[in-house]
């Protein structure tokens, strides 16, 4: 059995590394450490409005799924002013390159183009809400 | 007043701007890269939003994305800080057209003042010397003449430069004759503009620059004299106040000559103005930054006065807070660059991340930063990591604080310019106070 001293030391030696996981054997007992590397945050007091919000969950590890940015800072809209009528809901099937809404840009209307084809999953940012550079708008389940 | 603050800028001054909008009781917005999310001004700011990619031109110099971010958190005004669009006339007309409010001086203060020519025109008019040199070079014959007259050597500058670009110096009528041309295609180049003019170039100038502030109502004040004369390729890297050669005569003059070019032009907010003071006791006018300085702290050691916080107040319309003869000048105040390089190897950039970071203290010491334990200091921008800035009760006192200060600072995990510092602390020429803009090419560091 593996001494927890041992354990010590090993995380001791890895913790200064950019290693962030390792699988050790001995005999029949096996020990498998992760590490975590996350950055620090500085923590304040301050209070935080929430315009523009992020999306509180990362990009989903999940290669079936697509995640959809935004290149614009800007107001959102899913609404096609044309037809009067939102150019997608959720389970809609899209193309690459379909209008899947637009970003507001100082009056200016900005498309959102899907960059997959793929089935809408999520709507990640409500009408009207402000986004900024980066900020993921839409998930979309890739169809290949 | 404002509504809201934008911070157009990263870093140190957007940490240093976000401060005084505070104690203003002013909201503030700061902008950031995706690189810079961890950066200290999206964390103090009161809203923060990406802008763009990593590379300022994409963000930081991304004029939409700036004034985009501004329209979705109702910011109404704008502190562009220094660099990226801070001398951007463009950038301050187009604030103006979206009734957000440039804090500095007019698109056409800035336009006027960052042709050099013009600048030496208007300042000549009003009778503040210039370096003898010519006007716009539209042929060879020209500089040639005035080179003669004047006496080797020369500089050929370009009219939209700056920060020592798109300058060469000419030693005789051969060089210059090739020189020009060169210059002319750099400054196209660069700048986008070809012109270029010469000027008697001194050996061994000092770099002498007046602190002003003037608000909307014609009323200008200037807060003394910095010396910036230890350069290395024209990037200061300490800043002194008093200047340890100047007379009081000189500075008298300098401050009048100031206050006479401010008002002529029409200029609103903080600026300075930069001389060219020779070893005969006489000086020159070069330019005007139409911005907040990197040095501007230590002016304000000496003064107690918050450059940035009237610079505000002059920007919403406030008349200046104090008069030229309530500015009391105390003491004396050293200021030191910090880089993330290593000058062991020609002060080559070391980004990376800081493991553990401890700043001096104690009495007259004040430190700028952005940074802190745990931050990761990116490869995309310039590499200031913190501003050291003493105060003394004379310059010996000053001195001796800026050497305990950088005993005490401890930034592990990345290489600093403190040891350099350490040892230009030691110079004779910098203890007696004896150096021009050449002090570095006689300074041996690392031998």
């Amino acid at each position: 059995m593996i001494d927890i001293k041992d354990i010590k030391k090993i995380q001791n030696i890895f913790s200064g590394s950019d290693i962030g996981e390792i699988e050790i054997r001995h005999g029949k007992d096996a020990l498998r450490m992760t590490i975590s590397h996350a950055k620090k945050k500085l923590r304040t007091n301050r209070v935080k409005p929430p315009a523009p919000p992020k999306a509180a969950d990362p990009s989903p590890a999940d290669p079936g799924i697509y995640e959809l940015h935004s290149k614009w800072i800007g107001f959102f809209t899913r609404l096609n002013s044309k037809t009067g009528e939102n150019y997608i809901k959720l389970r809609d099937v899209v193309k690459k390159g379909d209008i899947v809404g637009h970003v507001r840009v100082l009056g200016v209307l900005q498309d959102i183009t899907s960059e997959v084809n793929g089935k809408v999953k999520e709507v990640l940012v409500e009408e009207g809400q402000p986004i900024e550079y980066g900020q993921p708008v839409m998930r979309f389940e890739i169809e290949h | 007043m404002f509504r809201k603050i934008l911070i157009a800028n990263r870093g140190e001054i957007a940490v240093r701007i976000i401060r005084a909008a505070k104690e203003l009781g002013i909201p503030t917005v700061s902008v950031h890269s995706e690189a810079d999310e961890q950066c200290l001004h999206t964390q103090l700011s009161d809203q923060d939003v990406c802008i763009g990619p990593a590379l300022s031109s994409e963000s930081y110099l991304n004029i939409l994305a700036v004034i985009s971010a501004a329209e979705i958190t109702g910011a109404d005004a704008i502190h562009p800080g220094y660099g990226f669009l801070a001398e951007n006339p463009k950038f301050s007309g187009i604030c103006k057209d979206h009734k957000i409010t440039f804090i500095g001086p007019s698109a056409e203060v800035i336009d006027l003042l960052g042709n050099k020519a013009y600048a030496r025109n208007t300042m000549k008019e009003i009778g503040v010397p210039i370096t003898p040199g010519t006007d716009i070079i539209t042929d060879t014959r020209e500089p040639l003449e005035f080179a003669s007259r004047a006496g080797y050597p020369v500089i050929v500058k370009a009219v939209a430069g700056g920060g020592g670009k798109g300058m060469r110096v000419a030693w005789s009528d051969e060089e210059l004759a090739n020189i020009i041309p060169i210059a002319q295609a750099e400054a196209k180049s660069a700048f986008g503009n070809p012109d270029v003019y010469v000027e008697k170039f001194l050996r061994e100038p000092r770099h002498i620059e007046i602190q002003f502030l003037a608000d909307n109502y014609g009323n200008v004040v200037h807060l003394g004299e910095r010396d910036c004369s230890i350069q290395r390729r024209h990037q200061k890297l300490v800043e002194e106040s008093p200047s340890p050669s100047l007379s009081a005569d000189v500075r008298e003059k300098m401050g009048e000559a100031v206050k006479k070019g401010v008002k002529k032009v029409g200029y609103s907010g903080a600026g300075t103005m930069e001389f060219l003071y020779d070893t005969d006791g006489k000086f020159y006018f070069m330019e005007v930054n139409t911005r907040i300085q990197v040095e501007h702290p230590v002016t304000e050691m000496r003064t107690s006065i918050d450059i940035v916080k009237e610079q505000i107040r002059t920007a919403m319309g406030e008349r200046l807070s104090f008069k030229q003869e309530d500015v009391e000048f105390k003491g004396n105040a050293i200021e030191c660059r910090i880089n993330a390089e290593d000058p062991y190897m020609n002060f080559m950039p070391t980004p990376g991340v800081i493991q553990d970071f401890h700043l001096p203290g104690g009495p007259g010491i004040r430190v700028d930063t952005h940074c802190y334990s745990g931050y990761e200091i990116p490869k995309f921008y310039d590499s200031l990591l913190a501003k050291v800035i003493v105060w003394g009760r004379n310059r010996e006192e000053a001195i001796a604080r800026m050497k305990r200060a950088l005993q005490e600072f401890r930034a592990s995990g990345i290489k600093t310019t403190i040891p350099f510092y350490e040892k230009l602390l030691e110079s004779p020429d910098f203890l007696k106070g004896m150096y021009s803009t050449n002090f570095l090419e006689n300074f041996k560091f690392n031998c």
